[in-house]
Formats: C-alpha cells, structure tokens, sequence
C-alpha cells in the first residue's frame, strides 16, 4: 500500500517518537523496525528519514551522539529526551482523537446508505 | 574493473558516491558520514540475503532515494546552513579542512577585483565608461563578470578544466553576438539583448553550481543560451514589423 505523502510525514514523529521511548537507536535500525511493526505497509525512502531525525533534534525532543562500534565505524545514535516524551504523550492524543473520529465516520460510511430512502419524498412535494 | 576483487570495487563505488554527496551544498560531512553508515548497513543486510556486492550496492543506493530529493529534504530542515555556505566560511561550518575555507576566500576576492579590473579595461581603448558608451557597457556588462563567476563555481566544484570549454565558447559566441550584431543605440533590442544576455548565460552556467557537467548535459548548456537568442531575433523582428507599420499609419 502507497501511503500518502502527507500522511507519511505527519505519522513520522509519532512513530520516531515511539521507537526511541523503546531505547536508543540509530537511523538504519529505526528504519526497520518502522518496516517491521508496520508489517511492510509503511516504505519510507531510507534517506527521507534523517532529515526527520534531525528536525527533531533541533526541536529538542531527541539527542544525538556519535559512538565508535568495534568495527571502527562511526554511528550516531538518537535518544529521546523528557520534553521528547511529552511530545510523544501529546502526539498520541492528537492521533487518537483522529482515529475515534474516523471509526465512527466508518461504520456510518460501511452502513447502507440511508439517503436515497428520505429524500424522495420531499422532492416529490416540491 | 573485473579484475578487482568485489570488496576493493564496493568501497570505490561507495567513495564515488560519498564524494558524489559532499558536492551537495545542504549535506554536511557528518550528514554524509551518517547516511554512509546507513548505506553500508544496508548493503550488508541484502548481501546477508543473497545479493551480489554490486546488486546490493544499487538496491541500496536506490533505497536511500534520489540524491536531488534528499539533498532538497535536507535543505528544507537545515535552511540556515544555506545562508552559512553562501559565506565565507563554508569549510569551517563543515567542520572540515579550513585551509580550503581560507582558500575559498583569496580566490573569491581576487575573481571580484578581477572582474573589476575587466570593467576597467576598455577605458584604455579610449572606451571610458560614461553615457556616450553606454550601449556598450549594456551589451558586454555580463560579458564582465560572469566569465570570473565561471571560474569560481569551477574552481569550488573541482571541475576538470574541460568542463569550461562549452561555458567558454557559449560565451564567446555571446561576445560575438553582443558586439557584431547592428544594433540600432536607441532600439527595445538593445536594452532586450542587456537584459536578456545574462539571464541566458547563466541560465546554461547554472549548471556550473549545482553538479558537475554530465557527457549529455555539455551540448544542453548551450540551450538557454540558443533559445535566448532565437527569442531576441524574433522579438526584433516583430518590433521592427510593428514599427514600420505604426509609422505608415503616421503617414
């Protein structure tokens, strides 16, 4: 499934947000688990991602730090911060507020639909 | 390169890539540290999975995403890195050598007293720069300074001097044009042509700053620069048309 641009950018910090509050990460880690728990609906583009991480540093809601792996490879981590995780506890609200309000619109939009029935009527009369 | 061993030939194409990435003006070395770890990651998981050491290194070049659409998401986060860069100081934003900071800086300075000094030069041909000679301080004014713009953008992007043949010939042609074609002093043309000169030089030099000339895009510089004066031609002609019926009417 091709999710939408916009969606896809407006579910990044929510979901950035809820694999740090797991324990500190690095990019390409993020990233599959992203692919991962979305169970393959979600492909981000690899590369869009970091632009995200460093919106959030900058925000202050996750720090980075450069750590030397026993290969000798330079990797930067991510760790989220409290005001990160208040963010996350405020995103969460947002995000099911919107899904509450979608739930109930389905379940009227899966029902037959009633207009047909009442409307006939009126028109009739006029 | 068949004859290099797989290993020897993933770590150069990654270091054609990673230099590929450094000319980008919005990626910082560390930026590009971070997406190299990222991409050797990848690269061994798909090898992990069966791929071949070329096959993994496309797949995950391609995952990464279009340098063009990263470095303009990258730009979009770090705007205020845009504005360092224009400065002088673009090495040592970087945090990397500040020789070539330095060096940025002298060659900078000496192109604008040389473009200066350009501007000069006809002074001597008994040319000095006042209103009896302002068309032809209108016609060749870009002609003075975007060749000293050419060569500063070639310089910071490393571009083998070949690269400057095709800027070098669609400005002597320019040249040519501006002072060979009958232009009447007072004309739309020439204030047209003054206008339009730059705008059509730098529009085929553009592609100076942004990345390197590729074989196809040497012949497509030209193409502004053609299309510029096609336009011109035709915006004379139809001016000339609708002179020489405006004064019959007058008649």
């Amino acid at each position: 499934m091709d999710l939408g641009k916009d969606l896809i950018a407006a579910s990044s910090t929510p979901i950035v947000l809820a694999l740090l509050a797991e324990g500190d990460s690095y990019g390409y880690a993020i990233l599959l688990r992203v692919r991962e728990s979305s169970g393959g609906r979600m492909e981000w583009t690899d590369g869009m991602l970091y632009p995200v991480l460093h919106r959030l540093e900058r925000l202050g809601h996750i720090e980075a730090r450069w750590e030397t792996a026993a290969t000798g490879r330079r990797r930067k981590y991510y760790r989220i911060t409290a005001q990160g995780r208040q963010q996350l506890e405020e995103e969460r609200r947002q995000w099911q507020a919107v899904d509450a309000t979608l739930r109930s619109l389905w379940r009227a939009v899966a029902a037959p639909a009633p207009f047909p029935k009442t409307t006939p009527p009126q028109e009739a009369g006029a | 390169m068949s004859t290099l061993d797989p290993e020897a030939a993933l770590e150069e194409q990654i270091a054609r890539w990673r230099s590929y990435l450094r000319r980008r003006q919005a990626l910082l070395p560390v930026d590009v540290a971070e997406l190299e770890d990222h991409l050797r990651e990848s690269i061994a998981g798909l090898r992990a999975g069966g791929l071949s050491a070329e096959e993994a290194f496309l797949v995950g070049v391609r995952r990464l995403g279009g340098v063009d659409a990263l470095s303009r998401e990258f730009a979009r986060e770090h705007s205020d890195r845009l504005w360092k860069q224009l400065l002088l100081t673009d090495a040592e934003a970087a945090g990397g050598d500040q020789t070539r900071g330095r060096q940025e800086a002298a060659v900078a300075l000496g192109l604008a007293v040389g473009a200066g000094v350009a501007v000069k030069v006809p002074a001597f041909f008994g040319l000095a720069l006042g209103d009896e000679n302002a068309a032809f301080y209108a016609r060749n004014a870009a002609l003075f300074v975007l060749p000293f713009l050419v060569l500063f953008f070639g310089w910071k992007r490393r571009l083998a001097p070949a690269a400057l043949v095709w800027p070098a010939v669609a400005g002597g042609a320019a040249a040519l044009l501006a002072n060979l074609y009958p232009f009447r002093t007072t004309g739309d043309t020439l204030g047209l042509f003054a206008l339009h000169l730059p705008i059509a030089l730098s529009g085929g030099r553009r592609r100076l700053c942004g990345r390197p000339l590729g074989a196809g895009e040497r012949a497509d510089g030209l193409h502004p620069l053609l299309r510029g004066v096609v336009h011109l031609l035709c915006f004379d002609r139809a001016g000339r048309g609708r002179a020489n019926r405006e004064h019959r009417d007058d008649l």
